[in-house]
């Protein structure tokens, strides 16, 4: 008797915690493609790096391409991370490299010589899903010109917080956070006249 | 024997029921615009039809923006004015339910010069939370977001 009410319990158990952490589990949100435009055109060459300075990241306790928590049914977090598996450093300059080209820049390495250096650092980017959607952020982005001075430099610090749904709306919603505070930084005044002069 | 395993049984069943009426019913709206209320009152708008919308959904989204006083007109991207200071873009989702329902209907502004994003307003919703709404409706929520009435 015991033996198949005890059976019955786990069963039970387990399809529950299945239920609800099944759409919890393994989610990856793509940044790598979240900037469709910025506000700033220009045809000279910049070097852009991303600094991931995330203190969860810089200690090792979580990997490079963690960027937050989805949580199943009881709260229970669980990690999400970026969609290509590179560090999410990586996807944020590739969008960021992306957008730049679009605006006519020529982009080169970090380590490059150019005229220009566009620098993010990372102090954090995190989601955390439960029924909404938060996105904890703080982003520093720098203009220096080509023998390191600095040039300019804007910030932002904050929380977005809208409504959780699946994987992919939740992916897309913060892809579009990104979009949207990047280019908020790229709009700073001073980073606008550090990043035009060099191209015209 | 037989009690003990009815019990577990029915509160599994009970339990997942729960679960199921709060996930059916799941609805949620988010957005955010970025530009100074002023200068987004006085601004012109271009929603951009996009190629499979065969419900024109970007005359209802105009219309929705007219109504909240804003200069709004819509039409396809080959026919935009030139002059206009922002691009309504937007991306709906449809899903079959018994009935096709609008589950994800995303609204972006972008600034017209070089495509970068102002702002956005989304609307997600459960078959169950999109009965008895009209698309009127969804295209209200998401729009609530940027430009509240």
């Amino acid at each position: 008797m015991n033996r198949s009410v005890r059976a019955t319990h786990i069963s039970a158990l387990a399809l529950l915690s299945l239920s609800l952490a099944g759409c919890a589990v393994g989610n990856r949100y793509d940044y790598g493609s979240s900037i469709a435009g910025l506000p700033i055109t220009g045809t000279g060459k910049i070097a852009v790096s991303v600094v991931d300075a995330r203190p969860y990241v810089l200690s090792g306790d979580k990997k490079p391409d963690f960027v937050g928590l989805q949580r199943g049914g009881f709260g229970n977090p669980f990690d999400v991370r970026t969609g290509s598996g590179q560090p999410l450093a990586t996807e944020m300059r590739d969008a960021i490299s992306t957008a730049l080209q679009k605006q006519g820049f020529s982009v080169v390495a970090a380590a490059e010589p150019a005229p220009r250096k566009l620098e993010l650092k990372v102090l954090e980017w995190k989601t955390d899903v439960m029924m909404r959607l938060k996105t904890l952020y703080d982003l520093e982005l720098s203009v220096f010109d080509g023998s390191g001075a600095l040039l300019a430099k804007s910030a932002t610090k904050g929380e977005d917080v809208g409504g959780g749904g699946f994987e992919s709306q939740n992916a897309s919603n913060a892809a579009k956070s990104f979009e949207l505070r990047l280019t908020e930084l790229v709009r700073d005044p001073g980073v606008q006249k550090a990043l035009g002069s060099p191209a015209n | 024997m037989k009690n003990a395993i009815v019990s577990v049984s029915l509160r599994v069943l009970a339990i997942g029921l729960v679960g199921l009426s709060v996930g059916a019913c799941v609805g949620n709206v988010s957005g955010q615009l970025t530009l100074p209320a002023e200068q987004a009152t006085t601004a012109s708008y271009y929603v951009q039809r996009h190629d499979k919308d065969s419900r024109d959904l970007a005359s209802t989204i105009a219309q929705s923006m007219q109504k909240r006083g804003l200069q709004a007109t819509a039409g396809v991207e080959s026919a935009r004015p030139a002059d206009v200071a922002y691009v309504v873009t937007y991306v709906d989702k449809w899903m079959w339910d018994m009935r096709m329902y609008l589950y994800n209907l995303r609204i972006d502004v972008r600034d017209a010069k070089d495509m970068s994003i102002v702002g956005y307003g989304e609307s997600m919703q459960s078959s169950l939370k999109a009965m008895g709404q009209t698309h009127e409706d969804i295209v209200d929520n998401a729009l609530d977001k940027m430009f509240p009435r």
